[in-house]
């Protein structure tokens, strides 16, 4: 079985590749990394610190969703990961202004971390109806 | 703006967004739409055996309904 985020024919570990999630796992890790440390935007801001509970527990998911083989981790995870950039977006576009780069880059981020769980989540694949996720055989 | 005020705004927008998001996903996906709608045709035709009103879809529809029934009553 695969997902409409999936690469056709790719298979890694039995286990299906999506780019997507890929990429923003690797974003979520950054995110918790640097507001754990108070070296991003946040700095030593209250806020920082809602960013990184909820940037490593997407980044938990997308583990769980990919060592486990469960289809609904990664959804909770991607939509995790939308609400992360959504903080964060808006949260430059008060402070800086909506010129400012860091408000584009999260929100061109939020946009495909938000399209990638909706292309997920509204995949119709009939193995796909227990929420868990299906490996061929 | 008032780094508090930036602060709560931007949790409030991110909540909405997350909201949004699962109400897209989870009411009014394709999924849920199909459930849906295959639970309505599933109570039209729980409704539609229970009522005596059923119209025989088939002509020998009735003959078939009596020759239950006399079958029955013997």
């Amino acid at each position: 079985m695969m997902t409409r985020g999936d690469l056709d024919g790719f298979r890694i570990m039995k286990r299906p590749v999506k780019p997507v999630a890929l990429g923003l796992a690797i974003l979520m890790f950054t995110l918790t990394w640097i507001n754990v440390f108070d070296i991003g935007l946040f700095r030593d801001d209250p806020l920082g610190d809602v960013v990184a509970v909820l940037s490593f527990g997407s980044f938990t998911m997308f583990m769980i969703g990919w060592f486990g083989s469960q289809q609904w981790a990664v959804e909770w995870a991607l939509l995790s990961a939308a609400g992360v950039y959504a903080i964060r977006g808006s949260f430059v576009l008060f402070t800086f202004g909506i010129s400012n780069e860091g408000f584009w880059l999260s929100l061109g981020t939020g946009v495909i971390a938000a399209g990638a769980f909706l292309l997920e989540r509204f995949d119709t694949h009939p193995k796909k109806t227990s929420y868990v996720y299906v490996e061929d055989a | 703006m008032d780094p508090a005020i930036a602060q709560a705004l931007a949790t409030l927008i991110g909540a909405l967004t997350t909201a949004i998001l699962m109400a897209s996903a989870y009411y009014w996906g394709p999924r849920q739409r199909d459930i849906r709608s295959d639970a309505r045709l599933l109570k039209q035709q729980e409704e539609a055996l229970d009522s005596d009103e059923v119209e025989p879809t088939r002509p020998d529809d009735k003959k078939r309904k009596k020759k239950t029934k006399e079958a029955l009553d013997e």
